[in-house]
């Protein structure tokens, strides 16, 4: 009996030991609060508080100064009635989704053109250009190539185009956004799925190619699988960039002189027109809204993203 | 008990505290309070660099030696009001700025800019005249919001078509004086037209009716809830008129498919003839204009209404009511209403000043005399001020399409009418 209590004695001790470890874990858990403290006070400061306030604010009317009339959801309301709203709603998806299409497709297509091409390193640095230029210059570019009278069109006639499209009439403007945000993300991404690829152990095409597999097999079956989680990352990279797409919007369509026609808005550009207008009072609490149900999409999105996406790791 | 290290984290954190306070205590408030009527903070709507900037500055500088009262500037650019209106209610960071007519109306509430009706009647610096002698009533009275002077004009910009003097001279003593001539006269030109700038095209329609009802017909209109205004005839007749310059092609080739401003470098370089556009055209068009262009602008022609005042928006000086050198920022005003210093600006950026007695550089004198002559009206007959996100959301996309040709002028004020209603009944 007395050895059974000593026994027993020896195992809660060696327990309770082991719940208070070492004395360089037990300093190591009293110094965590301290050391984790400060981050997550800047945390709270510069993230957690104005996403609160902006949902504060978002269920008010306020012009940015003096008080604050409470709104509860009619921001929201009206914001989700107002077409133009919808319009920019529309757009966002489709650059989403559509222009998410496009520069995946075109991304994973110079990835395998560019997996084996001497020089690549160069190529690379030219696709990842676009990247580095501001959208400003961009846009001054995509005036000179694609108006009525640049480039693109001059070349057309040349080679005996008689009409030529009107590229950046005001049916074409958005297409030609989406194709100038395609040619900017794609060498983004082409760069970063290459790094993914470049990972891949060159023996294991060697075996495909031992074995008969043609490209598409060899992108199907090595490729995908060995880049998947660094595909599910630039997956959440474009979706959150494409929802925050702004600025070059507003210098691609927009002007010194006043904003873009609405019929180019995005939901952010509806929360900075609303909010930044030249004229007008601004509707910090409609901003606000629009800014809120952009985070949500964007935190939807990323979520439903990573689930989709999940896939147990290979190891190789 | 406290760790020792927790209490360091204290003493750090309340440093950093008291740190942060000391710096948002310096980025308050317009100045130091005990040098109350020495210095003054002017945030301005210019930039460092621009010949207003240039001409502001020497004109401030002269202040300074004359009055010994500081002024400590920030050449902030056009969004100035924006960047100040979070302070503006309760310490504004400055006792004066610079802005145009409607950005001062809509985003300034109620009494928070002062009324400067008393800077009126003050004497301009080394003249017998006081500032409300050197300003012609009738800008006085477009600066004005409900007969108070929230704002006081020190330039202008007009709106009217312009043309290259030394094409055709003919104009400069017989422009065209109603619609059917001008129809004459561009039935053989080109008008040029950006058209990715909504504005620019809103400017053919906002004339046309106006030309047609008069003054206030379009806000009139703008400010009807129901939509109804929009059934009258008139109103249907200007969307026609805009129609048939679209789809007659009167408007340069590429006009509905370029950027800005590729329309009026083809107008500057005489590839297109006229163009309807503001008094700042010359300064914007002088690094690509054709050798010996003579700048030369008539008013937009009438088509019924008997008065033809000219579009135009003031931009002029603001003094928070809440700021802390008012007495200061008031006098700066009265200075730069001074002959000298209003000529030195006109000299250096060819503007429209508010004092009619400055010389007038060549590019602005046309546009001057017809000030002068026909008097003025705020531009975009006020609508952008009052009614601007009706103004963004309803009318200049359909204003686009119409200007564009993919919309008929029935069609129109058919969508006016209806989404105008809407708009309004969804409220906000």
């Amino acid at each position: 009996m007395t050895a059974v209590a000593g026994a027993g004695t020896a195992v809660v001790t060696r327990a309770a030991r082991s719940r208070k470890g070492s004395a360089l874990q037990r300093g190591r858990r009293r110094l965590y609060v301290p050391f984790v403290a400060p981050a997550l006070v800047l945390y709270a400061i510069f993230l957690l508080v104005p996403v609160a306030a902006t949902v504060w604010i978002s269920l008010h009317k306020w012009p940015g100064y003096g008080a604050m009339e409470w709104a509860g959801v009619k921001n929201y309301r009206y914001m989700f009635g107002d077409p133009v709203f919808q319009q920019a709603f529309e757009n966002t998806l489709l650059l989403l989704i559509g222009g998410g299409v496009a520069t995946f497709a075109i991304s994973f297509g110079l990835t395998m053109l560019l997996r084996d091409l001497a020089g690549r390193s160069a190529v690379r640095s030219v696709i990842f250009f676009p990247n580095i230029v501001p959208a400003l210059v961009l846009s001054i570019l995509w005036g000179f190539l694609f108006q009525a009278d640049g480039l693109v069109n001059k070349l057309l006639r040349a080679i005996g185009v008689q009409h030529p499209p009107a590229w950046l009439s005001q049916d074409h403007q958005y297409a030609m956004i989406l194709l100038g945000l395609v040619w900017i993300s794609t060498g983004f991404y082409t760069t970063v799925i290459m790094a993914a690829v470049d990972r891949i152990p060159p023996y294991l095409y060697e075996d495909c190619l031992l074995a008969g597999a043609n490209s598409w097999q060899r992108f199907r079956h090595v490729t995908l699988p060995l880049s998947w989680d660094v595909i599910g990352v630039c997956s959440v990279l474009w979706t959150i960039n494409s929802i925050k797409t702004f600025e070059f919007i507003l210098a691609m369509a927009g002007s010194a002189s006043g904003l873009p026609s609405t019929r180019t808005w995005t939901v952010s550009l509806y929360a900075y027109a609303t909010a930044f207008a030249a004229d007008g009072v601004p509707s910090y609490g409609l901003a606000a809204a629009d800014a809120i149900f952009t985070l949500g999409l964007v935190a939807v999105l990323v979520v439903l993203i990573r689930r989709v996406m999940r896939r147990d790791a290979i190891q190789f | 008990m406290k760790s020792p290290i927790a209490g360091r984290i204290t003493a750090t954190c309340t440093a950093a505290a008291l740190a942060a306070t000391a710096l948002a205590g310096c980025g308050s408030g317009s100045g130091a309070g005990s040098s109350a009527g020495k210095e003054l903070t002017y945030w301005s709507m210019w930039k460092d660099g621009e010949p207003q900037q240039t001409a502001l500055k020497a004109s401030i500088a002269e202040f300074t030696q004359q009055t010994g009262i500081k002024v400590n500037v920030q050449w902030q650019g056009r969004d100035v009001l924006t960047k100040l209106q979070p302070t503006l209610m309760n310490s504004p960071a400055a006792d004066l700025i610079d802005n145009p007519y409607n950005n001062v109306k809509s985003k300034i509430p109620a009494g928070g800019a002062e009324d400067l009706g008393g800077v009126l009647g003050q004497k301009v610096s080394g003249e017998d005249k006081t500032v409300g002698e050197v300003i012609p009533e009738d800008l006085q009275k477009l600066a004005a919001v409900d007969g108070k002077h929230p704002m006081l004009p020190y330039v202008i910009t007009c709106n009217s078509i312009w043309y290259n003097g030394a094409r055709f001279p003919q104009l400069a003593k017989n422009p065209p004086a109603t619609w059917q001539a001008f129809q004459q006269l561009v039935g053989k030109q080109k008008l040029a037209l950006d058209a990715d700038i909504p504005g620019y095209n809103a400017s053919w329609y906002i004339s046309l009716v106006i030309a047609k009802l008069g003054v206030g017909s379009f806000h009139q209109a703008a400010a009807d809830k129901t939509g109804a205004t929009w059934d009258k005839p008139q109103y249907a007749a200007a969307a026609a008129q805009v129609e048939q310059l679209a789809k007659g092609g009167y408007f340069a080739d590429g006009y509905n498919a370029s950027k800005f401003p590729a329309m009026q470098q083809k107008w500057a370089t005489n590839k297109a003839d006229f163009i309807l556009m503001g008094s700042w055209l010359p300064s914007e068009a002088k690094t690509y204009a054709a050798e010996g262009f003579q700048y030369r602008t008539f008013n937009f022609p009438a088509d019924g209404s008997p008065s033809t005042p000219v579009a135009c928006q003031p931009s002029g000086w603001v003094v928070p009511a809440k700021a802390e050198h008012k007495p200061a920022a008031e006098q700066l005003i009265a200075f730069l209403y001074g002959k000298k210093q209003m000529q030195s600006y006109e000299d250096a950026t060819a503007s429209l000043m508010a004092r009619q007695d400055v010389s007038v550089a060549p590019a602005a004198a046309d546009i001057a005399a017809l000030v002068k002559k026909n008097g003025t009206y705020m531009n975009a007959d006020g609508v952008t001020a009052d009614f601007s996100d009706w103004w963004t959301k309803v009318f200049l996309p359909l204003d686009d399409q119409l200007v564009t040709g993919k919309l008929s002028a029935a069609d129109f004020i058919g969508k006016l009418k209806s989404q105008s209603a809407d708009y309004w009944k969804r409220g906000q």
